[in-house]
């Protein structure tokens, strides 16, 4: 039996304990700023607060909603395309390169386009975030395509099915891990983006959340709040995740 | 032999002595809240005319982007004085115990906000804006909503107030027919009033119940302002002296319109758009009702008081009455 | 996993005429986007659009003519890169040094692995009022943003490259009585250098991200500033130019990172991994995701 004090997750949580006891103490006595990090108490009864002011879950739900939106966007136009490139060799050779470059661009820089474009709207946040969100879903989707393997296909002609049946039991099945892949990475990039352009413009949901408290000297507020996109990030992904398993159990 | 060694004392003491108020002059970091408007010149122009110097004060300046942001450099102590910070912010983290005090008035009442439309449009006034049109405002808590709160109540408008961001993003909402109206600060977009493309409806000064209620302040971090009381107090002498000559001299406009690449012709009339009288340094006026301004925007969870309010400000840098 | 033997053998039939054709390709794409591009431009003289918001193709490239010859565009640029080069640095090196902590011990992993996951995952953006708040609004707090940004990635590749390393390396260094400094100089970072080098690729596109965003929400100077003193300005071109050198400058980081993730591919060990497929390629691939 392992003794609990070896446990890595006991460790970690005492040693987070510890660190918070720390800082209630060291901002209590004065050798923190409480300005600039709150003691961990005041963070604490900050939550309801924050809640009852700026409707915390209520925000939570538009980001998801702007992230769904452009997630879906993504899939919509990403999987087709990706498909194209993968039946036209030539074009997915062409834009393999050009693809890989634009999904480490800094796409983000683009919101003040989108601002002049679509105007202080949830129309730039679902573009801002339909942006990196497709780029992988095209790549994985060409890559998961390209690796079905070609015994698969061979069964497959040798029993003449047609070129749709081709696709829908054979082609797309076996390249469903990898594209969802693609479209794990793209929602992971779709959120980012949008939680950074909310936090940028002061528009939209959790972002603008953390930018209003900052604006207001709450500084236990602020912590609040970013804790709050923290979690929310972790189970959004912690959800998709579940998703993902139950959609592909193996 | 000696001669030439008294020569040499001599010259090196000469030299020290001329050297000295340089090597003693006060060193000032000092944050300008915002870019561009016109009231942020002032301490530039001290700068640039050599009223700081005159002071013996070493003064370093860089401008933030509006908001909090320059503000919290003073409270955290990386900057010494914050130049044109909104007085609802300054308050409100001063309320929150913040070691931040108020030095003078940067503006008071709100002249140089104006709303715009189209030339095309119908609306000839503020009057003209019904129910269900955009009137516009930066963002949630700024200064632009304050003002077109104050104006919608001033003449009971039924229109709606609509975020619209900073004036790019206003100017290209309203042009591109997303609102029905706009806001700038004076200079910005006057190039396109000169070009007939908009036409201003209204401006600040319509905001009756905020006229003479100082909006923007100079403000301090309080330990520094402790130690260095007299360095505060030469440098508000040397911002005054600035604000004039801004005022006065076209060699200063012009300097101002290179430094943040606008035309001439829309800067020559800033200093008309924003009067001179409501940018002198005292009164740091009005404070009673920003207090309750920042009451009802939840900034503060209750009134501060008579004494507090009067704490607060340290005018021109001397301590409070 | 993709099959690029299925890809080579399609180019090796199809020789010189497939590769014009790609080229074709690619000519033609750029010249239809010049093309509509130019189209939405001048849907704005007509009256369709506001015209200011796209300009002609035209006023862009003076735009960016105009930057290049500017002295100030050239202090920004120092600016940006000196936030990013620190940045990057000091969050290499932390990631590192962590990742063979977690990488060397189960406690410390497990203990360490759920917050940097949470932590890893939010978008990094949202710490900036605390990076404000204790560093200042200076150049000080993009370098700190850079740091943290580049963390993220460079410490899970390190972890995941630690896991990855050939059991039978560390025994040797066992066997030899190696010191715990020497058992990471000799063994584990020479095995792991692939993993980490894609971590560090990552890693620097990322930084380069988020000290431009830090810079877009307070600063005095660097690219970023000058994109949101255009932005308010309204000088729509010279925005564009520099969205278009941002992205060309981070093109070339990525291009030049890529190059020698391939060149130290070339010199390393066979036997350094255990054989798992690794899920980090050089070229193309996406590698390890991380956030901004």
């Amino acid at each position: 039996m392992t003794k609990i004090y070896k446990m890595p997750v006991v460790v970690g949580l005492f040693g987070f304990l510890v660190c918070a006891m720390l800082l209630e103490l060291a901002v209590g006595y004065g050798y923190v700023m409480h300005l600039v990090v709150p003691r961990p108490s005041d963070t604490i009864i900050a939550f309801p607060e924050v809640q009852a002011d700026m409707d915390l879950i209520g925000n939570f739900f538009v980001t998801l909603g702007m992230t769904a939106a452009a997630t879906a966007l993504a899939l919509l136009i990403g999987i087709p395309f990706g498909y194209f490139l993968y039946r036209n060799t030539r074009y997915g050779i062409a834009y393999e390169g050009w693809l890989a470059a634009a999904f480490a661009a800094p796409t983000v820089l683009l919101y003040p386009l989108f601002l002049v474009i679509f105007g202080r709207s949830h129309a730039t946040l679902i573009a801002m975030g339909f942006i990196p969100g497709a780029i992988p879903i095209i790549i994985q989707t060409r890559q998961g395509l390209l690796g079905v393997s070609q015994t698969l296909q061979n069964v497959g002609r040798s029993f003449n099915v047609s070129e749709r049946d081709m696709f829908w039991k054979i082609l797309l099945p076996s390249a469903v891990p990898t594209i969802f892949t693609g479209i794990r990475i793209g929602v992971m990039y779709t959120l980012v983006n949008i939680v950074a352009i909310e936090y940028l413009i002061d528009f939209g949901g959790l972002g603008r959340i953390v930018s209003e408290m900052y604006f207001r000297f709450d500084t236990p507020g602020t912590y609040a709040s970013i804790i709050a996109v923290i979690f929310v990030s972790v189970l959004f992904y912690w959800g998709f995740g579940r998703v993902e398993k139950w959609l592909r159990p193996v | 032999m000696s001669n030439l060694l008294k020569s040499i004392v001599i010259a090196t003491a000469g030299v020290a002595v001329l050297a000295a108020p340089a090597f003693a002059a006060d060193k000032i970091r000092m944050v300008n809240s915002t870019k561009v408007v016109f009231e942020t010149e002032h301490p530039y122009s001290a700068l640039e005319n050599g009223f700081f110097k005159k002071q013996n004060l070493d003064v370093s300046i860089i401008h933030g982007s509006g908001g909090a942001a320059s503000l919290q450099a003073v409270i955290t102590g990386s900057q010494d004085v914050v130049y044109g910070n909104g007085v609802l912010g300054v308050l409100t983290a001063y309320a929150k115990g913040a070691p931040i005090r108020a030095l003078g008035s940067n503006i008071r009442g709100v002249p140089d906000l104006y709303w715009y439309v189209k030339t095309d449009s119908p609306i000839k006034s503020f009057k003209d804006l019904k129910k269900g049109m955009e009137f516009a405002y930066s963002r949630p808590g700024s200064t632009t909503n304050l003002a077109a709160l104050y104006i919608k109540n001033a003449l009971k408008l039924e229109a709606k107030l609509v975020s619209v961001g900073g004036p790019s993003g206003s100017r290209t909402q309203l042009m591109s027919g997303q609102v029905a109206t706009g806001w700038s600060v004076y200079p910005l977009n006057k190039g396109l009033i000169r070009e007939g493309k908009i036409r201003v409806i209204g401006t600040g000064k319509e905001a009756a119940g905020l006229v003479g209620v100082t909006i923007r302040v100079i403000a301090a971090n309080v330990n520094w302002l402790n130690k260095n009381r007299d360095a505060a107090k030469r440098m508000m002498v040397a911002l005054e002296e600035g604000q004039k000559r801004t005022y006065n001299s076209m060699d200063q406009l012009k300097s101002y319109a290179k430094r943040w690449k606008l035309n001439f012709e829309d800067v020559k009339s800033a200093p008309m758009d924003t009067p001179y009288e409501v940018s002198t340094l005292l009164p740091v006026a009005g404070l009673d009702k920003i207090n309750k301004i920042a009451l009802e925007t939840k900034k503060i969870k209750k009134l501060l008081t008579a004494a507090q309010l009067k704490e607060f400000v340290h005018p021109m840098g001397n301590k409070p009455n | 996993m993709a099959q690029t033997g299925v890809i080579q053998d399609k180019l090796a039939l199809s020789g010189a005429p497939f590769e014009h054709s790609v080229n074709r390709i690619r000519v033609v794409t750029i010249v239809a986007l010049i093309a509509a591009w130019e189209v939405v431009a001048s849907l704005g003289t007509v009256g369709v659009l506001y015209d200011d918001v796209v300009p002609h193709i035209w006023y862009i490239f003076i735009a960016v003519f105009e930057e290049l010859i500017s002295a100030g565009f050239y202090q920004d640029l120092g600016i940006t890169f000196a936030e990013h080069i620190v940045g990057f640095i000091v969050g290499s090196i932390l990631a590192v040094f962590v990742g063979i902590w977690m990488g060397t011990s189960t406690l410390v992993r497990g203990a360490l692995e759920p917050y940097l996951n949470a932590i890893g995952s939010t978008p990094k953006i949202i710490f900036l009022p605390i990076l404000f708040l204790m560093f200042g609004t200076g150049i000080e707090s993009k370098m700190a943003k850079g740091a943290l940004s580049a963390f993220f990635p460079v410490v899970f590749t390190t972890a995941l490259g630690m896991a990855l390393i050939n059991p039978v390396l560390i025994r040797v260094g066992r066997t030899f009585n190696l010191n715990k400094w020497q058992m990471i100089a000799k063994i584990y970072m020479p095995a792991m250098v692939n993993p980490v080098i894609t971590g560090l690729r990552l890693g620097m596109a990322i930084t380069v991200i988020g000290v431009l965003v830090a810079e877009l929400k307070f600063s005095d100077g660097g690219l970023g500033y000058r994109l949101g003193i255009y932005y308010e300005q309204f000088r729509i071109a010279p925005m564009y130019a520099i969205i278009v050198l941002i992205f060309a400058i981070a093109a070339a980081a990525n291009v030049g990172m890529t190059r020698l993730q391939d060149r130290v591919n070339r010199h390393m060990a066979p036997s350094a991994s255990k054989g798992k497929n690794r899920q980090a390629s050089a070229s193309g691939g996406l590698g390890v995701v991380a956030n901004n």
